[in-house]
């Protein structure tokens, strides 16, 4: 019984932090709002400990268990004191996105915690004595991930880098770039888990750069560059039609084709998903979404009937036998989906409570960690998750910037996000989608991504503030 | 208001959303059979919620320290199966069922455990232990349906065990050669002259001669088929007498002229969900007719046709929980009054007459048979005993049941025969459900 009652009370402070920020008509900022952002930081740290303490209670209590509960309790006091330096530095801006970002990050960290997982690979397992905790590693990437996001605020790192990236960088070199780091794995790090993805052991993901960080720059540049040919109405369908061509080259060649080599065959897809929006987006053109989807599709039918090597197999694998025919395969590729639909079953809609529930199973801590959530949270877990998302949808749709490649950005940061985690959540919770391997950022065990993350989201915020400058000057002239 | 671009992003992932949670919910009330395997490690996790008959008496429940019991034991071991060294019965077959979250949908705090959402089966205890002790040392099974929805009400198998002990006993009974782990209620058997119920059924439909004399044998090629003896004129030479005496004759000459081999072929998987070969000689086919050669049923088949002719035709599958089945029609009332009426004859004057005083509480209708067949280079028989009763005086549902005993040296009649008497004998005195 408390223990329902503690998930219902993370819920309840969870949800309603979620939908006043999504409904509240003003931003939350800073300084206006500093004893509402108190509050609601006060009743998240109450909810969050006490889901802490639950975890504690209900585990072995053993020395090592302390401890991580002692680094995990310890994330309040830290929240405070970034909203310290937010303050003491005279922070002036909007805190929706990371307030958002904080809801995300906080039930990750708890939810790993609850697994009591580890690995015994990488940087972090060496210092850890051979076992690194995934609730340690998410706490430690999400606490730098914070601390980066507040020093690149206040310092103003945020903004010139974004006037780098705008009018002193080209297209071109971020491909490059994200190139010559693609293939660093496989050059110079091991195999793990049948992809050629980490560097050091299990501990840097090079991708999750690439996909949050560069790719999205290169993205903004190449389109910001030819707005003004593809995004009127009355523009030439040929002229979309040959930078669509020169896009799909330079991305095939840029980051599809490292992926491919990495055996990243998942995230080659959530890409091409985040570049469809961005392009439609851009093109005011809504067709192409439907129309690359058919186009996915049929290429992913060509690779399953034609004996292509190596990615036959692979995709037949990925398609067929751990998606469309899992039931056939439950002895082998998909068993995984199996569990996955087992434990969501298990929990019914409204979830079984924090510490009630058997969310185990492989990969949890990562792609399926989804599962997990919804396993113990329900469907409230599940509709809090995606309340935040559609924050940082909201601060996109709501908010323009001044130049093409600012707007672009603004956009493509929560595309990125979002179109990951919706697909992992449309493959694993709800099984309409081939797994793909990606993980849900903020949830799934994994600092690359989260510290990615957390700087795109710090440049999201920036551009945000500029916005909201810009529209404030505006109305007082 | 949002312009071009800003409302394709903001309406596809309004999309997306909605499918998420649409999605979501769907698949949490639809379930997926593909769930209920012993593969299904989530399942063995989960707290079970208990089992229980259709009185509510408990089979199977999950005591404080998290062991499975089983209180019924060796009288309901096959059926309710077991959820330690993998999965079977009803514990693999509504294993998600089981493991589901109780009661949750209204009241979140107050879902009061496992125990508040048990699986209610359509079993009987009381006339499970009942023919359990009746079958006794005997190998086979007894299964007994409500003949209107086939739900099944008893299904009994020995050698059986006791599934309370199974880690101490697993390597033990998983190398008998009797294998009391299986349950024989979904064995498949030579059903001998059983399946001339089938015969009979498609026979009915065709027009024959008015009187038969059966000789006692019957050539089909190099083969010749006996009669246990000359039966000679068969009164009115219809159906209805050939299958009280159960005359071989009567059935392979009839329905060798009379019965298209792939008419035979459709019927019978309708019932049996055994392998029927495609191309057979006549020689096959004649030993088909009488229930022998290459056709095999289970018990629950035989009770499911049984049920089929009490209930006017209608073919359901076999449910131990309370939903809706889809259902065939195998034949017409007539047909089935016809087949009704001639296993009640076998009651008043064929194989089964010891069985003759049920008919005088209400309507019953039994066929018998043995299927011979080596064991260890002995002759042995496979003996069966199908049927159905209804207690009309009182208007209860009718039954269908079908007992089956192997492995010994006496007939159909003999050897089912007394668990048959039991059978009837606590059906027509039965007060409740």
């Amino acid at each position: 019984m408390s223990a329902k009652i503690i998930t219902a009370v993370y819920l309840t402070v969870i949800l309603a932090i979620a939908g006043n920020l999504l409904f509240r008509k003003m931003i939350v900022s800073m300084p206006e709002d500093n004893a509402y952002i108190k509050r609601l930081l006060t009743a998240f740290c109450i909810a969050f400990g006490s889901v802490a303490i639950l975890i504690l209670l209900k585990s072995n209590r053993s020395t090592s268990d302390l401890l991580i509960f002692s680094l995990v309790f310890s994330f309040c006091p830290f929240l405070w004191l970034m909203l310290m330096y937010l303050t003491k530095y005279e922070y002036k801006g909007g805190l929706n996105i990371f307030l958002a970002a904080l809801l995300i990050s906080a039930t990750g960290i708890i939810m790993q915690y609850r697994m009591n997982l580890y690995t015994d690979k990488g940087v972090m397992a060496s210092l850890m004595g051979g076992k690194a905790y995934f609730a340690v590693t998410q706490f430690a990437a999400t606490t730098l991930g914070i601390l980066l996001f507040v020093i690149g605020l206040l310092s103003g790192f945020f903004k010139r880098a974004i006037n780098w990236a705008e009018h002193k960088s080209s297209t071109l070199s971020w491909g490059v770039i994200s190139f010559c780091f693609m293939l660093l794995p496989p050059l110079l790090g091991k195999a793990v888990g049948g992809t050629s993805s980490w560097l050091f052991g299990h501990s840097i993901q090079p991708s999750e750069f690439i996909f949050r960080i560069s790719l999205v720059i290169f993205l903004c540049r190449f389109l910001s560059e030819r707005h003004s040919l593809i995004s009127l109405p009355g523009s030439p369908i040929k002229e979309l039609i040959k930078n669509t061509i020169k896009l799909a080259i330079l991305i095939l060649v840029f980051f599809i084709g490292p992926l491919m080599v990495q055996n990243e065959l998942g995230t080659a897809v959530v890409i091409y998903l985040t570049i469809l929006l961005m392009v439609s987006y851009t093109s005011k053109r809504f067709l192409i979404i439907p129309i690359g989807f058919v186009l996915l599709i049929g290429i992913v039918t060509f690779f399953v009937k034609v004996p292509v090597p190596i990615f036959h197999e692979k995709v037949e694998k990925r398609v067929v036998n751990s998606f469309l025919e899992w039931e056939q395969h439950v002895d082998d590729e998909g068993w995984q989906i199996m569990q996955a639909q087992s434990a969501t079953q298990a929990s019914d809609i409204w979830g079984r409570g924090l510490t009630l529930g058997r969310p185990k199973m492989k990969a949890v801590n990562s792609d399926f960690m989804i599962i997990a959530v919804v396993h113990e949270l329900g469907i409230w877990g599940l509709i809090a998750i995606l309340l935040a998302f559609w924050i940082f949808l909201k601060e996109a749709l709501c908010n323009k910037s001044p130049s093409r490649f600012r707007e672009l950005l603004i956009m493509g940061i929560p595309i990125s996000i979002i179109s990951q985690a919706f697909y992992n959540i449309g493959s694993t919770l709800i099984d309409k989608l081939p797994v793909a391997g990606v993980p849900i950022w903020g949830l799934s065990n994994g600092s690359s991504s989260i510290t990615a993350g957390w700087l795109m989201l710090g440049v999201m915020t920036a551009l945000v503030n500029e916005a909201s400058q810009i529209k404030k000057g505006s109305r007082n002239v | 208001m949002f312009d071009t671009g800003r409302k394709i992003i903001f309406f596809s992932f309004l999309f997306s959303t909605i499918a998420i949670l649409g999605f979501f919910i769907h698949n949490i009330r639809s379930g997926n059979k593909a769930l209920n395997t012993p593969l299904n490690k989530q399942l063995m996790r989960m707290p079970r919620a208990p089992i229980v008959d259709r009185n509510n008496k408990i089979l199977a429940y999950t005591d404080k320290n998290g062991k499975r019991i089983y209180t019924e034991a060796e009288a309901a071991a096959q059926v309710v199966g077991y959820d330690s060294h993998g999965m079977s019965g009803l514990e693999l077959e509504y294993a998600q069922r089981l493991t589901s979250n109780p009661s949750s949908r209204r009241w979140y705090f107050f879902s009061g455990g496992m125990d508040s959402n048990p699986l209610k089966t359509t079993l009987n205890v009381l006339f499970q232990r009942r023919m359990h002790n009746s079958l006794g040392n005997r190998n086979g099974a007894v299964v007994v349906f409500d003949a209107e929805t086939s739900e099944v009400i008893v299904d009994v198998s020995h050698p059986t065990h006791n599934p309370n002990q199974l880690d101490k006993t697993w390597e033990e009974l998983s190398k008998h050669n009797d294998g009391p782990l299986f349950n024989r209620a979904y064995g498949k058997y030579p059903p001998a002259s059983t399946w001339k119920l089938v015969t009979s059924m498609l026979l009915g439909k065709k027009k024959l001669a008015g009187t038969y004399n059966c000789t006692g044998s019957y050539v089909v090629g190099d083969k010749t088929f006996h009669c246990t003896h000359p039966h000679g004129l068969l009164k009115k030479g219809g159906i209805k007498d050939a299958l009280s005496v159960s005359c071989n004759c009567f059935f392979i000459e009839n329905g060798l002229k009379k019965i298209p081999m792939d008419e035979f072929i459709t019927a019978s998987k309708l019932i049996t969900k055994s392998k029927l070969p495609q191309d057979f000689n006549r020689k096959d086919y004649a030993g088909a007719l009488i229930g022998q050669s290459f056709i095999t049923a289970s018990p629950m088949d035989m009770t499911r046709l049984c049920a089929a002719i009490i209930n006017g035709g209608t073919l359901q599958e076999p449910k131990f929980a309370k939903k809706k089945e889809t259902a065939v029609r195998l034949m017409d009332e007539k047909t089935a009054k016809e087949l009704q009426q001639a296993m009640k004859l076998a009651i008043q004057s064929g194989t089964a007459r010891k069985l003759s005083s049920y008919l005088k509480k209400g309507t019953a209708g039994i066929k018998t048979g043995t299927a011979e067949k080596m064991v260890n280079g002995k002759a042995r028989n496979f003996t069966w005993m199908v049927g159905f009763a209804r207690d009309d005086k009182n208007h209860r549902p009718a039954i269908s049941f079908a007992v089956l005993v192997e492995n010994v040296e006496t007939t159909g009649a003999e050897e089912c025969g007394p668990i048959v008497d039991e059978l009837l004998s606590y059906y027509f005195s039965y007060k409740g459900k």
